[in-house]
């Protein structure tokens, strides 16, 4: 799976505008509305360790100017580290502190991505709420109805107005 | 459907009017402690409801919150009321107001249908929205992990809204019931078809062994006829006189026996005393009382002589005295100088003696002779009393033998009636012709006893054919009680399966809800990040009857009894904002939270800060105080104030004067320029 291209594609659908700086590196960026920032793939975690907090400070002075001309929408940057390497134990700590550093940007550091459904995970303090339940409320009365039919079509009595009587006496071939 | 301002007066802590816009996107409301931003909370839920929930449900000193809903502060507000407005998609608006005595002003029919579906709406929906609408600081978790788990279903399965089925199920059951003390009544009726069909069938068995002993009947009501010598009779009437008349000839029988011992009896001592023997007896009876009177007139005279012959010594017995004093003196005084006391004359002493022994023999001799006489008359009486009662004895044993006879005429009189009552007429009493009676009577008796019994075969006959037909008939009657049996049964597996499908398809339909709520739960569960090692939360259902909806981190740990108080927040959060997302049936597309951070830590506060960024950019109006200016400020930042839907910052304070009030109200305006893409 190509992480960069993948991530492109998922903050696309959300809405975000992505483009790529440099053609040579695994860096994309990305901006909507309300928020801006850029992603980074990286081979192995611990080079997150290594580089984060650079390519935070480069990203910031490169675009200090026009982050000026917004400063609400300043507030709002990512920085986001992404890589597919399973990171070792002591390493996993090291990277999740990153996130608690509210210096400079928001990070978002996430390791040991294999499937889409991780890196969409990964993304989701940037995309909308995934899984709204959008399905109306079947006529549930109505499947019972045909349900109980099925056993007897008398039973179907006992959704609707026939009295208990009434049914014993159907039920039973009762006159 | 969003709620499009709030107005209110003299409500709670707020004694003046506020007039409250409430931006399309979002409205954050900051305000230090006690200035109001709860307020707002409660007037929309009072708007919406006419009461405010709250945790403080107890009374004290008789006063309960509810007498706190309106301005208790110092000075008297120019009005009361609480208005809440709404708009709709089509940008229709609605406004409903209220006052303490209730609501005064309404734009439409009914709050109720025109935010809740009503096909699938909880029962109390619009309590149920403003609980799932409004997430009140301290019920985030009160009503998502410290709720018990059934209590946690309950207000899941109200909260999601699904179809009622609990008047069906009740129908049914009631169904069962019925058909259960049908069967049950049936089943009794069974038992009783089949008990009657044994009894009825041991009555014919034994008719039939009856029957089988006796084979033939011909003649015994001829018999029994002849024997009681009768006209005509029916059957029933025959047998009732037959048992009578053997029981009336066996009384009949005994009783002649025993006159016929007595008679036998009588008959020998008859015979005895007409033999010659006995005459003989008699006469020998005669001789010796005749021969006893002779004897007795012998010691008759001999007392006579002997009385004459006392009475003569009886004469002499004072001369006899004299004499005897006479020799008692002599003997005594003795001689006097050689002469006699008595007369003076001299006497030899010798003599003297000798004419006293002669005194002494003669008085001996008398006394000898009168005691000999006595004697003898004592003899004589004693034989004389001897020979009376002997004769007395004799006479009276002649007497008895000489009435022998009419004694026996007499018994025999006696025994001659008992005989004719007991059916012996006409003939003389003899043994041998009693005994030829008696032996009749026995054969009548053993003739009537076998022509009763022919006739009790009849009767067993008669009865066996209608015992034959009652079996039948009871056959019958079980076999229709099985069928009706049957079909009762069959109507009550399905009553049975059609209470399970009610109940299966009532738990199917919550099981799909909850499928769906699951996503949804977990997404926004990991969103919040309550704990860093266990990122992901699934919940479980366990139980049939009462059912129990717990979660579950990891391997299988129950984050109620682990986590800190800001997890348990968090995680609480997650839970509830899944449940506001999951009503179907809800048209209110607000979602209002109340201090939601208290207790989060900074980290925590901004996952939530991005999960109501994902609400909104979802379409959500959302409401939402926090006591943190800065929190404030950065909500505003987040929460995407878009171009159609902008925010607002609502800074409030208060003072004694006029209570709550709106400090300030900022717009958050869209942003205008992209910065990375400006190019």
């Amino acid at each position: 799976m190509n992480l960069a291209h993948e991530a492109r594609s998922i903050l696309e659908d959300a809405g975000y505008i992505t483009a790529v700086p440099d053609q040579d590196s695994l860096m994309f960026y990305f901006e909507d509305n309300s928020l801006l920032g850029f992603i980074v793939i990286h081979e192995r975690s611990e080079t997150i360790l290594d580089h984060w907090e650079e390519q935070q400070d480069s990203f910031l002075r490169h675009h200090a100017m026009r982050l000026r001309r917004e400063p609400n929408k300043a507030w709002n940057v990512y920085s986001i580290h992404l890589t597919s390497d399973k990171p070792r134990t002591e390493v996993s700590g090291q990277l999740f502190q990153i996130e608690e550093d509210f210096r400079g940007t928001r990070k978002l550091v996430r390791a040991g991505i294999e499937t889409k459904s991780d890196l969409l995970r990964a993304l989701l303090p940037l995309l909308p709420i995934q899984n709204l339940i959008a399905v109306q409320p079947e006529d549930a009365y109505e499947n019972l109805r045909e349900r109980l039919a099925t056993q007897n079509s008398s039973l179907a009595g006992i959704l609707g107005d026939t009295q208990v009587h009434e049914l014993v006496a159907l039920l039973t071939e009762e006159e | 459907m969003r709620l499009s301002y709030l107005k209110m007066s003299g409500f709670r802590g707020v004694k003046d009017s506020i007039d409250l816009s409430l931006s399309p996107g979002f409205v954050v409301i900051t305000g230090r402690n006690g200035t109001g931003k709860t307020t707002i909370c409660d007037a929309i839920e009072y708007g919406l409801t006419g009461c405010i929930r709250s945790n403080v449900s107890r009374k004290e000193k008789g006063e309960a919150i509810t007498d706190y809903l309106w301005w208790r502060g110092s000075g008297e507000p120019k009005d009361r009321y609480v208005t809440v407005g709404f708009v709709d998609e089509a940008g229709r608006a609605f406004g409903i107001t209220r006052t303490p005595k209730g609501v005064s002003a309404s734009d439409c029919e009914s709050l109720e249908k025109l935010l809740c579906d009503q096909r699938v709406a909880p029962p109390e929906c619009l309590k149920q929205l403003c609980r799932t609408t409004i997430l009140r600081a301290e019920e985030i978790t009160q009503l998502s992990l410290d709720l018990p788990e059934t209590e946690r279903f309950g207000f899941v399965l109200s909260a999601l809204g699904t179809t009622d089925f609990s008047n069906a199920e009740e129908k049914a059951k009631d169904l069962v019931n019925k058909l259960k003390n049908m069967y049950a009544d049936l089943e009794r009726r069974y038992d009783l078809a089949r008990q009657k069909i044994n009894d009825v069938t041991g009555r014919l068995s034994e008719a039939k062994s009856q029957t089988s002993k006796y084979k033939s009947i011909s003649g015994a009501e001829e018999l029994i006829k002849k024997i009681l010598d009768l006209e005509s009779s029916d059957v029933p009437d025959l047998l009732e006189t037959v048992r009578k008349a053997i029981s009336g000839l066996r009384v009949q029988t005994n009783n002649l026996i025993h006159v016929q011992k007595d008679v036998a009896s009588l008959d020998k001592r008859r015979r005895e005393i007409e033999s010659a023997s006995f005459k003989e007896d008699l006469g020998k009876i005669e001789n010796q009382m005749d021969e006893l009177e002779n004897q007795l007139r012998e010691v008759d005279g001999e007392m006579e002589g002997l009385e004459k012959a006392i009475h003569e010594e009886e004469r002499q017995t004072p001369r006899l005295a004299s004499l005897a004093e006479l020799y008692e003196q002599g003997r005594r005084l003795g001689l006097e100088d050689g002469r006699c006391p008595l007369c003076g004359s001299s006497v030899a002493e010798t003599d003297y003696d000798k004419h006293l022994l002669q005194l002494e023999q003669s008085v001996k001799n008398a006394s000898d002779v009168m005691t000999s006489l006595v004697e003898s008359r004592s003899n004589a009486v004693k034989r004389k009393y001897e020979l009376q009662t002997t004769l007395e004895s004799v006479k009276r044993k002649y007497e008895d033998l000489s009435h022998s006879k009419e004694i026996i005429d007499r018994e025999i009189e006696v025994l001659q009636k008992a005989a004719e009552e007991s059916g012996f007429k006409d003939q003389p009493l003899v043994s041998d012709l009693l005994s030829d009676y008696v032996e009749d009577n026995r054969k009548r008796i053993q003739g009537l006893e076998k022509a009763l019994a022919s006739l009790e075969v009849s009767r067993a006959y008669e009865q066996m054919a209608e015992l034959e037909n009652e079996v039948k008939a009871a056959k019958k009657h079980r076999i229709e009680i099985e069928q009706r049996m049957m079909k009762v049964h069959h109507a009550l597996r399905q009553g049975k399966d059609a209470l399970a499908l009610i109940r299966r398809v009532s738990g199917e339909m919550i099981d799909e809800r909850l499928a769906e709520l699951s996503p949804l739960m977990e997404e926004l569960y990991f969103r919040l990040r309550p704990h860093v090692d266990w990122q992901e939360v699934k919940y479980c259902i366990r139980g049939d009857v009462r059912r129990f909806l717990s979660f579950e981190v990891g391997d299988g740990l129950n984050p109620s009894f682990f986590f800190s108080s800001g997890q348990r927040r968090a995680a609480g959060l997650a839970f509830l904002l899944a449940i506001h997302l999951s009503r179907t049936w809800c048209n209110l597309s607000t979602l209002i939270l109340d201090d939601p951070v208290q207790h989060i830590d900074d980290f925590r506060a901004l996952h939530l800060t991005e999960v109501l960024a994902a609400i909104r950019q979802s379409g959500r109006h959302v409401i939402c105080t926090a006591e943190d200016p800065s929190l404030a400020e950065l909500l505003c930042r987040r929460l995407r104030s878009e171009e159609g839907s902008e925010g607002c910052l609502v800074d409030m304070d208060y003072n004694s004067e006029v209570g709550v009030h709106l400090s300030s109200v900022r717009n958050i305006h869209p942003t205008v320029h992209k910065i990375l893409m400006s190019a």
